[in-house]
């Protein structure tokens, strides 16, 4: 079990990168939700003992992780949101020598490991090419393999299927969920899809703090009745911007669709909103901004 | 067009920017400015040549060529490279910037920010030209002397070096190479520097001028061509000419900017904007593939074991990444050819004119193991060390790796042990190339010796290792973390540390004494030293490693301050027993750096240099009231010396007869001691001990009655020495279990004021508030000083000395061995010296083989190793031939025997003579190749002679201390070496070193920074020895041997010991005597004058005659430059006569055969600086003509001697 109490975080250059988040996370998928700078890759950094908070604690399985990160790091697996790799090394000689350093120091049982790796993540072909000549998608799935080597406790990926092709994106997708049975995974993302198909608890991240906490139905449940959507014209959209508490905007068949947040019907243009988690997301963060703003 | 140029300026603003405000620029200019000022302010101040002058500017900034490829490469680095570096490369290169525009702008920002740079050193110049103290200067020439070398010399070779840099940078795509150039380029300029003469280097070599020239056409500073412009300048010229824009430097300048712009056009016409392509194309079907395996995870262990395969793993990872690299093999290529350059030149030279060395290990190591590693290994290992360290940063995988289980001590360790991998590929690389060539030469290479370098050259490289790989955890930036690498590889590996107030060997981390090899010694001069020094820095260097892996820069934005919060929680938790090993290695480094300052300051009395000054002043300020005091002098000694060889150690009981010589009573006697000698039982009979000053180690002694002229006391002290080799090697003195040697002037007692404490410069002075001593006085002057007569300087004595050492050495001193016996395990030798000799003893303890000859009744005996016995007896008998000759023509010998020692290499004698014991170098004496005499000059005989001869100028003519005394000692042994060659080759074979000589005069005259005195007067050593040695040849072709030697003869008779000391003066008249009053002039022109011929032939037909001869019409000058006694030119010059001679092949080989077919005519002319024509007849068609081609004439230029006729 992961707890995190308070942390904090500031960067050199003045920007508060994470502000008091507390949450605690159990075996099982729990999805970290939250837009570009939200701070959901410091979060993970931290988690993953490569980054230090400016506060707060980090406890994995009762051991205090900021001052022993070798408590940890026997039972992490991380994949960082952008990683590099060395120059002119195949994927197979890398994963055996991360495997080495994971504690894989059994050859069979590392070379089993990671021929099942390169085969769930379809790299067998390429298993001998040096890694640095990977597309974009073919390089990421490498790093999903690494992230999976040895036995991880604590799995932190941080936009995974970024880059993927749908095919590999439902391939990993059902990976991780073989994987999180015993084992707790933080997966972070911009798509509300994917958090609500796959884990069972999420949060909602926002300018470095914790805004919504739970699982994908309660969260549902909290704005039920109370979203709205509206078919408008162009010219009206800045009106309504100003009389409702717009929270998204987007194009459905080439025409501007709004949704509200509203206690009752705004007006008689408008028809209530099936619940659905990307919805939810985007009140949560209408109410959030509106409350730093109000702050 | 428009759009296009608009872009252009802001691009070319942008690219300013970027290289003018990166922090290593605005490092790189200051220390520009420090250098430039630095340099300037420890320029010694002379008279003569002044700093301000364009002579001296000039010649400061040409050698800033050695510094401008490292300059520009480290910022060819960002202006050709960054966008590959920082995977910027899709986003510059599509753009619309074109490719000129690309190519404009990087090139401007490359070449600007080298210009500033190198206008930061002439700023910081001049600046420090201001802070001196060096009275008026005149602007407006050294305004000019600044701006004038920099267009003409610095910027072309800048445009030059910054088209070839930026080349190789955009082409290259890897820093590594541009470094690599940017060695070869430095080491190529060096090597061809030294090759062709170069004043620049220290010890230049001149292989052939057809190099020469060439190299005066591509030199991309203009150097050579700039000294060969002024080798001739006097020194008012140096003072006010500029450097004028000759032939030679035109086509120079013309070929290096040609050169830059077709390196430019060849980058224009080459590069294009393109991506490097590499990526990989994945195969379609592959994609489709559906698996059904499902996730399982493995079990992972952490054991011991398992934790040895993950640090393998690592190891195994960082050298593929490192050491099994294009880069890394580059560096081994430029190691190994400097390394092979170096040795083969080593193995090819031993000195000028063809002398080569036995192809020893010695030799071969040498050349490298000092300088070579250490200078690049820890240039390379601060390099490397920073590639390492910041590698998983900048390839971006530290979010890979470092979440890893592995720890830092793995990560670390592995580091280091890569890095390990670094000298131990160097040394066994440069082993390797060094013995396949020694073998080549014909040697054998000495198996152990060569291993024991990976010891001394490995061992201190893994310790700056260590200290880099701290270094690199705890900051923060790579540049940062290499900077401050390269400052303490500097530290260690110079003594530059010296002018920031860094002395002190351990001050310098990783700094060891230098270790050269002996064939004598091996390295015991230093080794004890050098292990002492390496317990410091290996603790330190354990200290370290466990700081470094505790603090390792793991993740990517954790502070220091975070580190060691971590680092102290883990130590709580006693993780693996670190606080143990930290424990330990502090107190190995403290025990082990107090133990090395014992050795250095206590035993080694450690005095930093500018103590040594303090003292000095100190001294001068306190006891100058002494000075001209009538002292006594030492006039018999009775020494009884013990060696301690294993303790490096030595005892002294010496009872010395001190008679007044002087012409008043003598009351008060001050007695100065040495202070590396413990002194004991001082006592001085007939006084009583007034006061002794412990800090300056003064005696002075009261008389009981006052001492009468020609009255006598006795003076009675012991003294121990004891020398560890921790502190420098002393020139006049060695202990070691093999070979002990004491040479005791310096450091028995003075009497009176002792005059060489003074500070001598006037700059040295003022620092330290004292006022300039006054101008020393001229020959005349001082004559007149003393009455004609110099008498009161000779310490002569006599002397009975027992030396003692351990069974099993000889010892020995001056003197003949009168008795010879052994008490308990130590052996007694008595030298008894009846006749008067200089006071310069010494003392000696070895185990070598003894080799021996009799001459006139005279032993001489040779001191060598078993092994070169052929060689001692080439040196009996150039002894024997000398001996024979001045004992026949000069003076006989004053004593029964004759010494020759082969000394150790590392004292850095070539030869040296002292009363009835001559020294010679283990390498020029004993390690020379005598397979090669037909092609080279027989130094060795040659060196030997000399020495012996000093037995007589120096040993038996001991001259006035005055101007010109060092002319009586030199040139005369200059005069019997040219008389001694003739006799044992021929007068033919002398020309070769005659020829030698007179351009070692010229060399030297080149450098020289003070106005040529005249011989009679000098003191410089091209002077004494090379001008002496043409002047003694010139005087002997003119007079004969015969009368040469009467003159010496009747010098000796006149003025040896105890008769008043001869002068030059004394030398001219007894020569002036024995010949024709119409000759004085000659005399006078060699000896009382400077001249300096400039011989020409100007214009020349042959024109065949009826009969079937020859007839040779040639015309001729001489534009004679002649200075007189007092240093003013002359206006209305004497004609001179010189040869004019008629070849039929090249002289070149011929001229020292004159009596050969191909030498058809030889007459002689008399110059003037008008042009004369002469007619003569030949038998034969002369194809080539030259005067004075028997080196009869200091001629200026001699390229002008010869014409080829067609
Ligand atoms: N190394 C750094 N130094 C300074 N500021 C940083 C650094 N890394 C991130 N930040 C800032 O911290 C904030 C949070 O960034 P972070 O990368 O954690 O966000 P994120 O939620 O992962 O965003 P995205 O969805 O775009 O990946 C941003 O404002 C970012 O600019
Ligand atoms: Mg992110």
């Amino acid at each position: 079990m992961l707890i995190i109490k308070k942390l904090s975080k500031t960067y050199g250059n003045g920007v508060q990168a994470l502000n008091n988040i507390n949450l605690t996370i159990e075996p099982g998928m729990f999805g970290l939700l939250g837009p570009n700078g939200a701070g959901k890759s410091t979060l993970m950094r931290t988690i993953a003992t490569l980054q230090m908070p400016s506060s707060g604690a980090i406890e994995f399985n009762g051991k205090n992780v900021l001052s022993n990160p070798q408590s940890l790091r026997p039972a992490l697996g991380y994949l960082p949101q952008e990683f590099g790799v060395y120059p002119n090394v195949s994927a197979l000689d890398l994963l055996n020598h991360l495997g080495l350093l994971k504690g894989l120091s059994d050859s069979k049982a590392r070379k089993a490991q990671i021929d099942m790796l390169l085969d769930l993540t379809n790299l067998s072909a390429h298993s001998k090419k040096a890694v640095s000549t990977y597309s974009g998608g073919m390089k990421q799935r490498f790093g999903i393999a690494q992230a999976l080597l040895g036995a991880p406790k604590l799995l932190i990926v941080d936009e995974p299927t970024a880059g993927l092709d749908p095919q590999e994106r439902n391939r990993f997708h059902n990976l991780l969920n073989d994987v999180s049975e015993n084992t707790a995974v933080i997966l972070s993302t911009h798509i509300v899809e994917d958090v609500s198909n796959l884990c069972p608890q999420m949060a909602i991240m926002n300018n470095g703090q914790v805004i919504k906490q739970g699982s994908p139905s309660e969260l549902l449940n909290e704005f039920n009745g109370k979203l709205w959507r509206k078919e408008v014209a162009k010219s009206e959209i800045s009106d309504h911007r100003q009389k409702f508490e717009v929270i998204s905007q987007r194009l459905v068949n080439g025409i501007s669709e709004i949704h509200v947040l509203s206690e009752q019907l705004p007006d008689s243009g408008f028809l209530p909103l099936t619940p659905e988690l990307e919805a939810t997301y985007f009140a949560n963060l209408h109410l959030a901004s509106n409350q730093t703003i109000g702050a | 067009m428009s759009t296009r140029q608009s872009i252009l300026w802001p691009l070319i603003g942008h690219e300013l920017k970027l290289q003018l405000s990166q922090p290593s620029f605005a490092i790189f200019f200051v220390l520009a400015a420090l250098l430039g000022s630095f340099i300037m302010q420890n320029q010694p101040i002379s008279v003569g040549v002044e700093v301000w002058g364009p002579y001296y500017i000039a010649s400061s900034i040409v050698k800033l060529g050695f510094g401008l490829p490292c300059l520009i490469a480290f910022f060819t680095i960002k202006a050709s490279m960054r966008d590959f570096q920082h995977n910027m490369v899709e986003l510059t290169f599509c753009t619309s910037i074109t490719k000129s525009h690309f190519l404009a702008t990087r090139w401007l920002g490359l070449f600007s920010a080298t210009c500033s740079i190198f206008f930061a050193f002439i700023g910081g110049m001049i600046t420090g030209l201001h802070m001196m103290d060096i009275g008026a200067i005149d602007y407006s020439i050294m305004l000019t002397a600044f701006v004038w070398p920099s267009v003409l010399l610095v910027l072309p070779a800048l445009f030059l070096g910054v088209s070839l840099f930026f080349a190789v940078g955009l082409f290259s795509r890897t820093p590594m190479v541009v470094y690599i150039t940017a060695g070869f380029c430095f080491i190529g300029y060096q090597t061809l520097l030294m090759l062709t003469g170069s004043p620049i280097m220290a010890q230049p070599i001149l292989l052939s001028e057809t190099l020469n020239e060439a190299f005066r056409l591509i030199d991309p500073v203009g150097a050579s061509a700039f000294f060969e412009q002024v080798k001739h300048w006097t020194v008012e010229q140096r003072n006010s000419q500029h450097i004028m824009l000759d032939a030679t430097l035109i086509a120079n300048r013309t070929f290096v900017l040609v050169a830059g712009l077709a390196i430019l056009g060849i980058t224009y016409f080459r590069f294009s904007l393109t991506l490097p392509n590499k990526r990989l194309k994945p195969s379609s079907k592959s994609n489709v593939l559906v698996s059904h395996t499902t996730y399982e995870n493995r079990q992972v262990h952490f054991g011991t074991s398992d934790k040895l395969k993950s640090l393998l793993s690592l190891c195994k990872q960082e050298y593929l990444l490192t050491i099994k690299t294009k880069s890394f093999a580059l560096v081994c290529a430029f190691l190994a050819v400097v390394v092979g350059s170096e040795v083969v030149a080593g193995l090819s030279y031993l000195e000028t004119m063809g002398v080569t060395p036995l192809p020893t290990t010695s030799v071969v190591v040498n050349r490298y193991m000092h300088d070579v590693i250490p200078n690049f290994g820890s240039l390379f290992i601060a390099f490397f060390v920073a590639q390492i360290m910041w590698r998983d940063q900048e390839y971006n995988v530290s979010g890979l790796i470092e979440t890893t289980p592995a720890t830092n001590s793995q990560f670390f360790i592995a580091k280091w042990l890569t890095l390990l991998a670094i000298p131990v590929t160097f040394i066994a690389l440069s082993i390797t190339v060094a013995s396949a060539l020694q073998i080549l030469f014909g040697g054998a290479p000495d198996l152990i010796l060569n291993l024991s370098i990976f010891y001394y050259a490995g061992a201190p490289l893994v310790c700056l290792a260590s200290l880099f790989l701290l270094i690199h955890s705890l900051v923060k930036s790579k540049v940062l973390g290499m900077i401050l690498s390269f400052v303490i590889a500097i530290l260690a590996q110079s003594n530059l540390g010296y002018y920031i107030g860094i002395e002190h060997g351990m001050l310098r981390f990783s700094h060891t004494p230098i270790l050269i090899h002996s064939q004598m010694l091996g390295f015991d001069a230093s080794s004890q030293a050098f292990n002492d020094y390496m317990m410091l820095w290996s603790s330190l260097s354990l200290l370290f490693i466990l700081l470094g892996f505790s603090l390792y820069r793991r993740g990517l934005d954790i502070s220091l301050l975070q580190r060691i919060k971590v680092a102290l929680a883990n130590n709580r938790r006693g993780v693996s027993g670190f606080a143990l090993a930290g424990a330990l290695s502090v107190v190995a480094s403290i025990g082990s750096a107090s133990y090395l300052y014992y050795q250095i300051n206590i035993v080694g009395q450690y005095k930093s240099q500018s103590a040594m000054l303090q003292w000095r002043a100190d001294y001068e300020r306190k006891y100058i009231k002494y000075q001209g005091l009538a002292q006594p002098t030492v006039t018999d000694v009775k020494n009884e010396l013990a060696f301690f060889p294993d303790e490096r150690r030595l005892a002294l009981s010496s009872t010395y007869k001190l008679t007044n010589r002087t012409k008043k009573p003598i009351n008060q006697v001050l007695i100065s001691t040495n202070q590396l000698l413990e002194y004991s039982n001082v006592d001085l009979s007939n006084a009583t001990l007034e006061s002794f000053d412990s800090h300056f180690k003064q005696y002075l002694w009261q008389l009981n009655s006052p001492l009468l002229p020609g009255q006598s006391l006795t003076l009675k002290f012991n003294a121990k020495y004891q020398q560890n080799g921790h502190n420098n090697i002393l020139q006049d003195n060695f202990l070691s279990s093999n070979f002990s040697y004491f040479r005791e002037v310096r450091y028995l007692p003075f009497f009176g004021f002792v005059k060489h404490y003074l500070l001598k410069s006037d700059h040295l002075r003022k620092e330290y508030g004292l006022a300039p001593l006054p101008d020393s006085l001229t020959l005349e002057q001082d004559i007149a000083h003393h009455q004609g007569d110099f008498s009161d300087d000779y310490k002569w004595v006599t002397a009975d000395i027992i030396v003692s050492t351990v069974k099993g050495q000889t010892a020995i001193a001056p003197g003949e061995l009168v008795k010879q016996w052994s008490e308990g395990n130590r052996d007694y030798f008595q030298y008894k010296n009846a006749n008067p000799m200089r006071h310069a003893l010494a003392y000696f303890s070895f185990d070598l083989k003894k080799s021996a000859a009799k001459v006139d009744g005279i032993e001489l005996e040779v001191y060598h190793q078993k092994e070169v016995s052929e060689l001692a007896q080439e040196h009996l008998s150039a002894m024997r031939d000398t001996v024979h000759y001045a004992n026949k023509h000069f003076s006989p010998y004053n004593a029964k025997q004759l010494r020759l020692i082969q000394m150790p290499n590392i004292l850095g004698y070539s030869g040296y003579a002292l009363p009835q014991i001559m020294l010679l170098d283990e390498r020029l004496g004993f390690g020379v190749k005598r397979d090669n005499l037909d092609s080279s000059f027989d130094h060795l005989y040659r060196r030997t002679l000399h020495e012996t001869a000093h037995q007589w100028w120096g040993h038996t003519l001991d001259s006035a201390l005055t101007e010109g005394s060092s002319v009586l000692v030199e040139s005369l042994a200059k005069l019997t070496e040219v008389l001694v060659l003739e006799q044992k080759y021929s007068k033919e074979y002398v020309l070769t070193l005659v020829q030698y000589e007179h351009d070692r005069y010229f060399n030297g005259r080149g450098t020289s920074r003070v106005q040529e005195k005249p011989l009679y007067r000098a003191d410089e050593k091209h002077l004494l020895y090379s001008k002496g040695a043409v002047t003694m040849h010139a005087l002997v072709n003119k007079f004969g041997a015969n009368t040469m030697a009467e003159t010496v003869s009747g010098l000796l008779a006149a003025h040896h010991y105890p008769k008043a000391p001869a002068t030059t003066l004394d030398f001219i008249s007894q020569l002036k005597k024995r010949v024709d009053s119409n000759d004085y002039p000659f005399i006078d022109s060699w000896l009382k004058q400077v001249t300096l011929d400039d011989w020409q032939i100007t214009k020349q037909s042959i024109v065949e005659t009826s009969d079937g001869s020859y007839l040779a019409n040639i015309c001729y000058r001489n534009q004679a430059i002649k200075f007189n006694e007092q240093g003013e030119k002359l206006s209305a010059i004497p004609m001179d006569s010189v040869q004019l001679v008629f070849f039929s092949q090249h002289p070149q080989h011929l001229f020292n055969k004159p009596n050969n077919s191909h030498t058809l005519a030889s007459v002689s002319v008399l110059g003037k600086q008008q042009e004369q024509c002469v007619e003569h007849q030949l038998a034969a068609r002369p194809t080539h003509i030259a005067l004075d081609p028997y080196y009869l004439t200091l001629d200026r230029n001699r390229e002008d001697n010869l014409v080829i006729v067609n």
